[in-house]
């Protein structure tokens, strides 16, 4: 049921924050008969057909279509926009949004603040981790290992991916170590990989990188990803909220980021969907979390939170909830935050809001000579994955290939631009249309999620300097990238140079760093050989690592559970707990680890 | 059978005679495809005339009829396959010219390809009309499509009455049906396959009771595979007619007194009736735009044909090409005629090579 | 993955205005001269912009941003160019180019309406055609309607359709693209 108003009665868990990660521990505890309050910051749009319509509605509208554009704007619960990081000038924080950003580089990506959390906008792409993701230390002696195997958390993995509703077919998947228990297959086929794909991935066969002196294969494989397809046996594709018939297979719509416009793509809607009628489940949106609050034992004893009816508008209430245990959901920036502002979890270190990592993404993009069919199908279909793995991990980072199927997308955000420009240029009528039709179709990019070491001087602060609307803090982000990473970046474009010479693309039409619009390049980053290299790179939309899990209480904010090694009650759950980053988009590492620590967390409900 | 006196013309028409033999069965399934399939082209008219964003509910239930009306179309395809038949789509003679009857029926209505309006809901309302309670079944000549059904049904429990006759008339191959969902998606329910007596008569119930309602019901009594009870395809139309949704209390014979169901009979593109490619020779311009309808319309006939002719999974092909036609149909249905009497173009549904 | 904001728009040099004096008045309605302006700046034909059911929209509409006596200049000139390019397409094209599109008053507006018929967006006139004709309340960038994003002629010139709306359908996108000897 929906509480309009103050819940009251105890709860067995409270749940901060209505995400994707949030949704699934409110589930498990729900189908265990527990009673979850789950308090929300945003509103409770989508849960409707017709409210979710709005949404696209808004997006056709918007001129800037960025990655939180179709969701409405809530200076109640602020988010971080796209809009609004900009390259940082030295000595200047750029303050111009919700986030304070020091620098010295921008973090550069966003999440979403409102019921279903940034799985509303994310591009949906699953994979799992690779085995040697968990001991980045231990194999190649960087950064640290996580306190669990791929082994551990494979179960919840195959649950998770049941779960969402992941397409995928396993030949696909068994890379770098990664099983599948016999007789394990994923709910649904992969989604059919799209032309271009299809041309690139002959285009390379056979083709090879060195990295560090070893040869590694340069091939297309199709990506896992929640979007949904030709069903196995045994799973029913989920549709939209309100409308299951809608969206029962991607339609090719193009648009996952920001939004899926009939929900094939999985959002925490649909998951909160199934719980919103439980007698079990009670949710509370526009209810911001401002403090958690400790008893004379150290255990969590309350959450403190404001409800705003209006956005913007004041004053208002706060309210306390309490339960028998309290699960911090809302994402890396914002768990880290109210941790902060809690003034809780550091008994023993100072680990909280540090360790802030991204997935730098970094592009190249070219002219292919015929037209690859660009800006049809989602986003992204298909990857070249084999360098998440390797002996140059000693060297500089691993790394997952986007190959895209939109074009230049993030280089130049096309078309709105070419047709501007070639009007400006009086190119009009006929000439106009096949200029356009014998361009953009043809155009190309490659992009790379590269790792990123935990560094404790990239972190999240908090501080009465900043604060928003409501009164509760802005995050201060400061954030850099190391030459690890950097190195990546230089290393992974010997791999577009493989797939664009393998298509035929004259070198004049292939293009590797800085951003064409001639804005200052990042960093000019001097290599190991002494060449120096423009870079750049944006955000991969990725939050890792603010409230990390570790081995002992003294190098860590969580266990292995993600439960509080200082509080007993308290779990922080998310992406934020991850010690190191691997190559994979987090989600799904972040629900099978969140569907791991509930058989913790159901140790406290008995 | 009935015998009249010489002195009185017979009060009733002569039924046509049953159908007996397996041979004869099959080229009645093949009817059944082609009626299937020649109640869409109007339906779509109507509601591809109808612009986006306007009469939402009424332009709802259509397409969820559409839906249903390409699922009896699969039903029909996996009946003619089960008894080793040979299902035909992929011709000229496939395809009705408008204004046409319906295929073997008693011709007492003419089916044209109309915009949405009162004239166009009219035409499906007698389309999808259900059977008088105890009607007789007619092979041919039918007044209802239900009794078209109804004899195909009496003719698969003739023939497979034994359970030696039942395998002799099942015996065409299973790797031809249009099974579960790996296929088919998007509304309208999950075909399966039909192998014997007792999923051919639930292929046949299914086509029946989603036209005309299970058992003299409003309702379709479709619970097979979970889905809700939905109102049967006459009933939806008349929703939409009567400008008023079913309530529970409703019965078949009466009128919706439920919620209204607002439908704004101006929100629509005054397509010309009955669109045809030679009639804008002028217009080479919008020809061409016809033609390249006709073309993905055909396209999807081919699909179908193939689906139907023992690739199955082809049938994942029908999904782009119903949305390429759609796009298309939208965009010919607001071009001006130049008629000079205010219609406006639209898909006219001739195949084309 | 994390999508950036459009780079700003460049800013073009000012020309100051030449020409013949203004044309006679026009004799066809002006919607039909819009019109036809419109298939000779979009290279789309007739029945493909009617298609898009826009018209009268983007008719309606520029005249409120830029004013009436403005928008009637440019479809004067455009019924005075077509009239003297007497059906050759290659002097049509030049005299377009010449008469229209290097007009400083009326070439901007020109090439907005083409952005109006490929974007479904207005794009904020350049900064030396506002010093001249003055900052006008309505000239900002905006979308005109969910409607004019999805109807969006840029889409069909690339044979694809707008993200998010005239989905295709499941495994279309692994067909293979139209090519340029196919329909236009």
């Amino acid at each position: 049921m929906s509480a309009s108003v103050t819940p009251n009665g105890n709860y067995d868990a409270i749940i901060v924050g209505g995400g994707p990660i949030g949704a699934h521990v409110a589930k498990e505890l729900v189908a265990q008969n527990k009673r979850v309050l789950m308090l929300e910051a945003g509103r409770a749009g989508g849960l409707t057909y017709q409210s979710y319509r709005s949404y696209v509605d808004t997006y056709y509208t918007r001129v800037i279509k960025d990655t939180n554009s179709p969701y409405p704007y809530n200076p109640s619960a602020p988010s971080p926009n796209d809009t609004d990081i900009l390259k940082i000038v030295k000595g200047t924080p750029d303050m111009v949004g919700y986030q304070v950003e020091m620098g010295p580089e921008a973090f550069g990506s966003t999440y979403l603040r409102q019921l279903g959390g940034t799985s509303l906008h994310w591009l949906g792409t699953t994979p799992r981790f690779c085995p040697n993701d968990f001991h980045l230390k231990t194999k190649y002696d960087k950064g640290v290992d996580w306190p669990l195997t791929y082994e551990e958390l494979e179960p919840y993995y195959g649950q998770a991916e049941w779960s969402i509703g992941v397409a995928a077919n396993k030949a696909d998947q068994e890379m770098h170590g990664i099983t599948f228990p016999s007789g394990y297959d994923y709910p649904m086929e992969r989604i059919p990989p799209s032309w271009s794909d299809n041309v690139i991935g002959k285009a390379v066969k056979g083709k090879t990188v060195t990295f560090a002196g070893k040869q590694y294969p340069v091939e297309v494989t199709s990506l896992a990803q929640a979007r949904n397809s030709i069903p196995r046996k045994g799973y029913a594709p989920v549709g939209a909220v309100g409308n299951p018939e809608l969206g029962q297979r991607c339609e090719g719509n193009a648009a996952c980021i920001p939004i899926c416009p009939v929900q094939a793509k999985y959002s925490a809607l649909k998951t909160i969907a199934t719980l919103i009628d439980s007698p079990y489940f009670t949710l509370l949106t526009q209810a911001v979390v401002t403090q958690v609050t400790l008893g004379p034992n150290g255990r969590v004893d309350g959450v403190k939170y404001v409800r705003y009816e209006e956005e913007g508008v004041g004053p208002n209430t706060t309210y306390t909830a309490t339960a028998t245990i309290y699960v911090l959901a809302g994402h890396a920036v914002e768990n880290a935050k109210l941790l902060l502002a809690s003034n809780v979890a550091n008994k023993y270190n100072n680990e909280v809001g540090h360790n802030l990592m991204d997935h730098p993404f970094s592009y190249t993009w070219a002219l292919a000579p015929q037209s690859m069919g660009s800006f049809r199908g989602p986003i992204q279909t298909s990857g070249i994955e084999t360098l998440r793995d390797g002996d140059f991990r000693r060297e500089f980072a691993a790394f997952r290939t986007d190959v895209g199927n939109a074009g230049w997308d993030i280089v130049n955000y096309p078309p709105n631009g070419d047709v501007y420009d070639a009007l400006q240029q009086n190119v009009f009528g006929k000439k106009l249309r096949s200029q356009l039709a014998n361009t953009l179709p043809r155009q190309v990019r490659i992009g790379y999620d590269i790792e990123q070491l935990p560094e404790w001087k990239n972190c999240v602060e908090i501080d009465p300097t900043y604060k928003d609307a409501l009164g509760c803090f802005r995050p201060i982000l400061k954030y850099d990238v190391s030459d690890y990473t950097w190195q990546a970046m230089v290393e992974a474009m010997k791999v577009s140079k493989v797939v664009f010479d393998a298509l035929g693309i004259p070198a004049v039409d292939q293009h590797f760093h800085g951003r064409i619009d001639g804005v200052a390049d990042s960093k000019h980053y001097v290599a190991p050989d002494g060449k120096p290299y423009p870079l750049n790179f944006i955000g991969a939309g990725h939050h890792i690592g603010t409230h990390r899990m570790g081995f002992t209480k003294y190098d860590s904010v969580v266990n292995r559970d993600q439960r509080s090694w200082d509080h007993d009650n308290l779990y922080v759950v998310g992406c934020g707990s991850f010690p190191t980053t691997g190559t994979a988009n987090p989600t799904l590492t972040a629900i099978a680890l969140a569907l791991r620590s509930v058989k913790d967390m159901l140790t406290q409900l008995r | 059978m009935k015998t009249t006196s010489p002195q009185t013309t017979p009060l009733t028409p002569v039924l046509p005679p049953p159908i007996t033999n397996a041979d004869d069965l099959k080229t009645h399934l093949q009817t059944a495809l082609e009626i299937e399939h020649s109640t869409i082209p109007p339906y779509l008219c109507a509601l591809y005339s109808i612009p986006n964003g306007a009469n939402v509910s009424a332009s709802s239930l259509i397409r969820s009829v559409v839906m249903e009306e390409m699922l009896h179309m699969v039903l029909a395809a996996n009946l003619l396959n089960a008894i080793d038949g040979r299902p035909k789509v992929n011709h000229k003679g496939f395809v009705p010219e408008y204004p046409t009857y319906l295929p073997h029926s008693d011709k007492r209505f003419v089916v044209q390809l109309l915009p949405f309006g009162t004239d166009a809901i009219d035409t499906f309302l007698k389309i999808e009309m259900p059977a008088a309670v105890g009607a007789p079944p007619q092979s041919g000549d039918w007044q209802t499509i239900a009794q078209f059904y109804k004899a195909i049904r009496d003719a698969f429990e003739l023939l497979a009455d034994t359970p030696a006759k039942e395998k002799a008339l099942f015996k065409g191959s299973r790797a031809r049906q249009v099974d579960g969902a790996s296929w088919y998606y998007g509304g309208g329910g999950v075909p399966f396959a039909v192998y014997d007596l007792k999923t051919a008569l639930a292929a046949i119930d299914e086509i029946t009771e989603q036209g005309e309602g299970y058992d003299h019901t409003l309702y379709d009594g479709d619970n097979r595979f979970g889905q809700v009870d939905e109102l049967a395809h006459f009933f939806r139309f008349n929703e939409i007619r009567a400008g008023r949704r079913y309530q529970a209390t409703d019965t078949p014979n009466g009128y919706p007194t439920g919620a209204a169901l607002v439908v704004d009979w101006s929100a629509r593109y005054p397509m010309s009736p009955n669109p045809k490619v030679k009639d804008y020779a002028g217009q080479p311009e919008i020809q061409r735009l016809m033609t390249e309808f006709n073309r993905a319309y055909t396209a999807l006939l081919f699909v179908l044909h193939n689906a139907f002719d023992g690739q199955p999974s082809v049938l994942l092909q029908a999904v782009p090409l119903m949305y390429d036609m759609k796009y298309r149909a939208q965009a010919l249905m607001a071009i001006p005629s130049g008629r000079g009497d205010g219609t406006t173009v639209g898909p006219s549904f001739e195949f084309t090579l | 993955m994390s999508r950036r904001p459009a780079p700003p728009v460049q800013p073009t040099a000012y020309t100051p205005p030449t020409g013949p004096a203004g044309p006679p008045p026009p004799r066809e309605p002006p919607f039909d001269l819009f019109f036809s302006l419109s298939v000779i700046l979009t290279g789309f034909s007739e029945a493909e912009l009617h298609g898009t059911a826009m018209a009268k929209t983007y008719f309606a509409l520029v005249p409120t941003i830029v004013g009436e006596t403005l928008f009637g200049r440019l479809l004067m000139i455009w019924q005075d160019t077509y009239i003297r390019a007497k059906g050759s397409d290659l002097l049509l094209e030049q005299l377009v180019t010449e008469q229209i599109l290097e007009d400083p008053g009326i070439g901007p507006i020109a090439r907005n309406v083409a952005r109006l018929w490929y974007l479904g967006m207005w794009f904020q006139l350049p900064a030396e055609w506002r010093n001249v004709h003055g900052a006008w309340a309505n000239d900002v960038t905006f979308v005109v309607s969910p409607q004019s994003y999805t109807e969006g002629l840029v889409w069909k010139a690339i044979h694809t359709h707008p993200p998010a709306a005239k989905q295709p359908g499941y495994g279309s996108w692994a067909l293979p693209p139209v090519t340029a000897g196919d329909a236009p």
